[in-house]
């Protein structure tokens, strides 16, 4: 078994430490021993999506955004194919605008049936959200996105989940940050590949204590500034 | 009317200061008596702006003591505030009651979206935009916006200094008449030629958007730069200002003059040639002008470079939220290529909001640190978390001590090898020197 993942528009696109979901997932899957490949593509370069098992997307400016969105609409029916077909996406910020059917006032990949308007305000905060499939995911929101009729929420009522395609708005490192989230995504994407992959435990004990170190913190956190 | 409203805030300007809030607080009363008290003003002919993410402290101050060492009269906001009140102020703490300001010069530290406010009645002649970089990002957003911010600011009048080796702050000249002076770094023994931020190239051609080539490095996607796109002609442009040599703690400006730096860090170079940029552009005596700089540094020299126990220790003042001040650090520290100790942590990310933003330590390239590092130290209430990128950094969790509270590390750093990174916000500095100084007097 051999995962190939494509880390798209890695320069463009990585404006508040997505690409540490890259160095997360390379850690694991060298200590489960399973062989990966990893290419970093942009703009300047030919996407051929069939290649690849796993697809990332981070956050950006939104001038980068939309030069990248040209780019990616190149390959419109490549994209909605890859998806269709199973394949995983890890989509994180505001990259996820890319994949409704209006962005701002142009054309977007039409994915999915949301678009999206350019919100009055700029939704910059700390979001803890619950969801079906994991622990609640803890994590930071920076965008200026107010998506419109979106059907499918990945957490709590934001973000999308599609087969496959894990999008949210939550940015930046979320697998380190988020443990069980990481563990149930990592699982499902190498047994796409091998079925009956036996896992060992995943080394997660850090990130486990992170986790609950900040919930703890958090906690403490907004009682005292509620007494002060 | 204007007598009045400059009066009052002048009265409000001493009461304030007799009450210990005298850096911004005035300027809000003011303004409270007459909103258009920033119009008010008769400024002298020379007013300098000084902005950008990280810098533009200690490059105005360099800049404000040049001019007085050298002469002049200087109004400058040195308490600290740079926003618009902070800059009404220092205006009214050094003018007339008719308005006028008193001084030869006006230095103003500014923040970055607050230049806009005030460039349309203040008539800066100069501005000085040390670079723009990710920096406190949920209130930053993000750099593309922090310049569309400061170009609000930007009228045809200002004469603009810009570090040449910056390819980001050519945007601010793109379809401008501004007149610039460029000032830059020559290769220097720390300049490198194979990119060590490989995520962090997030500087395409400010023309094509293609992939920008290097001759050599400062830092990130500091360095000598051009467009790789054949068809495009976008380069570094050539300096007017060069610091040829960096040796012993002392630069070396276009192979003649040089001035003693405070600490060898690649910031305070760029600070110190941006301040020395302006001062010369002036026609002041270029040796004066070291001299004065280099006066300052001596009255000013950090605690940050000391021996315990025939160990060096350097304690590097990080802000967080600051990934690009950040790597300095990480590149300050991989040129160290002794056996090290690195201390890591804060006590508060921010303490301008209640949230904890993490992302920023993931665009801080911990990678840098994976050799020549035998004990890393985690400290403060993220400790954990820091220790998860020490981790995703491909460095062995047998390396990694935790302690949530600073001074439970002591040990750990007593027993630890080698000279010490101390690596911490500015909120940690003073307990990790009390906790040196503790170790010190011990045996």
């Amino acid at each position: 078994m051999k995962i190939n993942i494509l880390c798209l528009y890695y320069d463009l696109m990585d404006l508040y430490g997505d690409t540490g979901n890259v160095r997360v997932l390379k850690y694991h899957l060298d200590d489960l021993g399973i062989k990966y490949n990893i290419n970093y593509l942009s703009i300047d370069d030919k996407l051929s999506l069939k290649d690849y098992d796993l697809v990332l997307i981070g956050a950006s400016t939104e001038e980068n955004r939309d030069i990248c969105l040209n780019h990616l609409l190149k390959y419109k029916k490549d994209i909605n194919n890859a998806i269709d077909s199973n394949k995983f996406f890890l989509v994180t910020g505001n990259a996820l605008g890319m994949f409704g059917k209006k962005l701002y006032d142009k054309d977007a990949l039409g994915t999915f049936n949301f678009s999206v308007n350019k919100s009055e305000e700029r939704v910059s905060k700390e979001v803890i959200l619950e969801n079906k499939i994991c622990k609640p995911i803890y994590g930071f929101m920076n965008h200026s996105d107010e998506v419109v009729s979106n059907d499918n929420p990945l957490f709590e009522d934001e973000g999308v989940l599609y087969k496959n395609f894990y999008g949210t708005y939550v940015l930046g490192p979320i697998l380190s940050r988020n443990p069980d989230f990481l563990e149930y995504f990592l699982k499902k994407l190498v047994l796409s590949k091998d079925k009956k992959f036996k896992f060992k435990k995943l080394n997660l004990s850090l990130e486990k204590k992170a986790y609950d170190e900040f919930i703890e913190f958090k906690k403490t956190k907004i009682f005292n500034s509620r007494k002060a | 009317m204007k007598f009045i409203s400059i009066t009052m805030g002048k009265i409000a300007a001493f009461l304030c200061t007799m009450i210990g809030r005298g850096s911004t607080f005035p300027g809000i009363v003011a303004e409270k008596f007459d909103k258009n008290i920033i119009k008010k003003f008769k400024m002298p002919d020379k007013v300098i702006i000084v902005t950008g993410s990280s810098g533009k402290g200690s490059t105005t101050r360099i800049i404000a003591n040049g001019f007085k060492d050298l002469g002049y009269s200087v109004a400058y906001n040195k308490e600290g505030g740079n926003m618009s009140y902070g800059v009404i102020t220092t205006l009214l703490k050094n003018c007339s009651l008719r308005g006028k300001i008193k001084t030869d010069v006006v230095v103003l530290e500014m923040d970055e979206r607050s230049v806009k406010y005030v460039t349309p009645y203040i008539h800066p002649t100069d501005m000085v935009i040390t670079n723009v970089t990710r920096d406190q990002p949920p209130r930053q957003r993000h750099f593309q916006f922090i310049i569309e911010e400061i170009l609000k600011g930007i009228n045809d009048n200002i004469h603009l200094y810009l570090n040449a080796n910056d390819p980001v702050l050519q945007r601010f000249v793109l379809n401008r008449k501004n007149k610039v002076t460029y000032y830059g770094i020559d290769k220097l023994k720390t300049s490198y030629e194979k990119n060590l931020f490989p995520v962090l190239n997030n500087s395409r051609c400010a023309t094509c958007n293609s992939v920008l080539s290097y001759d050599y490095y400062h830092i990130e996607d500091i360095g000598k730069y051009k467009c790789s796109n054949k068809k495009c002609n976008f380069v570094m442009p050539k300096p007017k200002y060069v610091i040829n040599d960096f040796n012993n703690g002392v630069i070396t400006i276009d192979k003649k003059y040089k001035i003693t730096l405070s600490n060898d860090m690649l910031y305070n170079l760029n600070n110190t040639l941006a301040a020395y940029s302006v001062l010369c552009d002036y026609k002041l005596d270029k040796k004066k002008v070291c001299e004065s700089i280099s006066n300052l540094n001596r009255d000013n020299k950090i605690y940050n470079k000391y021996t315990i126990k025939d160990r060096d220790v350097l304690v590097l003042n990080n802000k967080c939220e600051n990934a690009a001040t950040y790597n300095q650090s990480m590149l300050y520290t991989y040129n160290d290529k002794r056996d090290k100790t690195v201390v890591l942590g804060w006590l508060e990310i921010s303490r301008r909001y209640l949230w904890d933003e993490l992302s920023w330590l993931y665009d801080v390239e911990f990678e840098l640190l994976k050799e020549h590092t035998s004990c890393f130290i985690c400290t403060g209430p993220q400790a954990f978390d820091i220790a998860v990128r020490l981790k995703y950094a491909g460095i062995d969790e047998d390396k990694i001590k935790i302690h949530k509270d600073i001074y439970d590390s002591k040990d750990d750093i007593n027993k630890s090898n080698g000279p010490i990174y101390a690596i911490l916000n500015f909120d940690y500095i003073n307990d990790f020197n009390t906790i040196m100084e503790g170790l010190k007097n011990e045996n």
